[in-house]
């Protein structure tokens, strides 16, 4: 274990402390004056653009946009930048597609989480409970493969006990989430955003500290990829390797199918103005796509370094951790490991208060749990949810199972499909209504999870094609087989000449 | 100038004022505007991979489709989206009610 490693990481934890105590003082007044559970849970509508901006994009971004994205880039080359494109309309997709339409809407009616809304919109208490279970199991699985993926490169990087490694900042996490709540998140978010674009930067210079320029990187891969049983690393989809229909799959899931994402959906209503949320779209698309598919690049890359090798059979996750460990000094290499730590944290924090929401708002309150009790309840229970999930993904992660780590491939796509069809019906379509949006469910998980369980060759399009295809029609034909929405609550999502009559 | 019209919320002076139909058709429109267009980024994209995947042609190392397609697309969808903003895109109070909710309405929880 090499302290030069750890002192920059315990100074990024000093600072998500500070920051996260920061927000708490601020989270209590705030409280006081608007009410508990919307300040908890959202704020209280209180991003400005820029935070509205860096907290999407750091929920978004991940341990895998630094580890698995950039490893699988330098097995396959370009052809990864390709899968990764579509994240340069992510940015902006979400905030134009919903942002003003949940804000709006969940002004008017209160609502402080989508599945208030999707309810509302609705009207069904069942639907609202699928989405809420489905959240909660999802979001607990994509917990606990973050914790488990920012532990691996934290302790391979650092030499560390990859236990104490994920003690110490998954404990950090699930602590300033708990005690801070959503204010605490964004608030760390927008400090883990500026250093996970920091950590790109760091990461280009371990590549091209050693080579005279990019030119020369871009002539050894090119040499390397004439070599038998290479894949066309300059190529758009690795000399065939992979699919085109892989490709287009990415454009769905990566792409169109983030506006179904909860976790991002939810920032769209915590915003102050309108205007928040225009800043937000351009600075968003400019950082989402930048970094994102820089750090691709960096991957791609990598691939000229000729010490820079796996063992066979090694998987290439171990490139980036591999990449820090033996190109730069201890210090610096600990400085660009804050980088992915920061996208795991701040992804993790993002999960965790939006799983706590399901439980408090989505499942008790909804159901007049906490109206005959004593109000400040709401305090400790909500506290005490965000704790105690946030423990379970720990325990997960600490002792991993394969189910855990198949719900957690699957969770992605998953959420898509859950949540994407019911929320782009409620605000789009009136005629679609609570029984198409629960067939679209059934079926879209029903073909999503069968494809991945079998591993049915579908042409080679992810399984979230099918499935979202399948749901889709589903969706359709029950709405309008089964009588429309005609309900009070409608004149929040449609004017009046569309609802219904 | 701000001017506080909610408790949780801030609007600016310069913001239009409509009623909350209007906002909603507001909305979609901007909605429809937006999806139209990164469907139009996403041809875009495809269309300069597909047409230039075989060339040749390369700048400083970089093969034209990637030149084209990833680093031109990425250069569109900022151009598209600040224009979007600039030039689509409404400001307006989102702090509104619809016309025919009562006064009465509850319509926030009111938990300490």
């Amino acid at each position: 274990m090499h302290w030069t490693i750890l002192w920059p990481i315990l100074v990024f934890f000093l600072g998500l402390s500070v920051a996260s105590l920061w927000a708490q003082r601020r989270a209590r007044l705030q409280a006081q004056r608007h009410g508990f559970v919307g300040e908890y849970f959202l704020g209280s509508r209180s991003l400005k653009g820029f935070v509205l901006a860096m907290t999407l994009f750091a929920t978004y971004g991940s341990v895998s946009s630094f580890v698995s994205g950039p490893g699988l880039a330098w097995q396959y080359g370009l052809g990864w930048v390709v899968f990764a494109a579509p994240q340069i309309i992510t940015g902006f997709l979400l905030l134009g597609v919903l942002g003003k339409k949940l804000g709006l809407v969940s002004r008017a009616t209160g609502a402080v989480t989508i599945v208030d809304l999707i309810r509302l919109r609705f009207n069904s208490r069942l639907l609202g409970d699928v989405c809420a279970v489905a959240l909660l199991v999802f979001f607990t699985a994509m917990m606990t493969g973050q914790f488990i993926g920012g532990a691996a490169i934290f302790a391979q990087a650092a030499g560390l006990d990859p236990f104490w490694a994920l003690l110490a900042f998954a404990s950090l996490v699930v602590l300033y989430t708990t005690f801070g709540g959503y204010r605490a998140v964004t608030w760390t978010d927008t400090l883990c955003a500026f250093l996970m674009i920091a950590g790109l930067f760091f990461l280009a210079y371990a590549i091209f500290k050693n080579v005279p320029d990019l030119s020369s990187l871009l002539v050894s891969i090119q040499s390397q990829a004439t070599q038998a049983q290479r894949p066309d690393f300059l190529g758009p989809n690795a000399g065939g390797t992979l699919p085109w229909t892989l490709l287009l799959s990415a454009w769905i899931l990566v792409g169109f199918g983030t506006i179904g994402l909860p976790q991002s959906a939810v920032r769209c209503m915590s915003y102050q103005n309108a205007q928040d949320v225009h800043t937000a779209m351009i600075v968003t698309t400019i950082v989402c796509g930048f970094l994102l598919i820089g750090l691709t690049l960096v991957g791609f890359l990598a691939r000229g370094l000729p010490d820079l090798t796996l063992a066979t059979g090694q998987s290439t996750d171990y490139l980036i951790p591999k990449l820090i460990s033996t190109q730069l000094n201890p210090t610096l290499a600990g400085i660009t490991l804050i980088g992915p730590l920061a996208a795991t944290m701040s992804t993790v924090s993002s999960l965790l208060i939006a799983a706590s929401s399901a439980i408090i708002k989505d499942l008790l309150m909804s159901r007049g749990f906490f109206q005959k009790r004593a109000p400040q309840r709401v305090h400790q229970v909500s506290r005490l949810s965000t704790l105690v999930l946030g423990l379970i993904a720990l325990g997960f992660a600490m002792h991993p199972t394969d189910a855990m780590a198949w719900i957690n491939i699957a969770a992605f796509g998953g959420l898509e499909l859950i949540f994407l069809l019911p929320l782009l019906g409620a605000f789009f379509w009136p005629r679609a209504n609570a029984k198409g949006a629960l067939a679209s469910i059934v079926v879209g998980q029903a073909i999503y999870l069968h494809i991945l369980y079998w591993k049915t060759d579908i042409g080679g399009f992810h399984a979230v094609v099918p499935a979202l295809l399948g749901a889709t029609l589903a969706f359709i034909v029950v709405s309008l087989k089964t009588a429309p929405d005609r309900h009070d609550a409608m004149k929040y999502f449609f004017p009046s000449e569309k609802r219904p009559s | 100038m701000l001017m506080s019209t909610s408790p949780t919320t801030q609007t600016t002076s310069d913001e239009a004022s409509y009623t909350y139909d209007d906002a909603l058709r507001i909305t979609h429109r901007e909605a429809k505007v937006t999806g139209w267009v990164a469907v139009i980024i996403t041809l875009f994209f495809w269309g300069s991979l597909w047409l230039t995947k075989a060339s040749e042609l390369t700048w400083h190392g970089w093969p034209l489709w990637f030149l084209l397609s990833v680093v031109g697309g990425f250069i569109l969808s900022v151009l598209a989206v600040v224009i979007l903003v600039k030039c689509t895109f409404k400001r307006f109070s989102l702090d509104l009610k619809p016309q025919d909710t009562p006064a009465s309405e509850h319509a926030h929880e009111h938990l300490p």
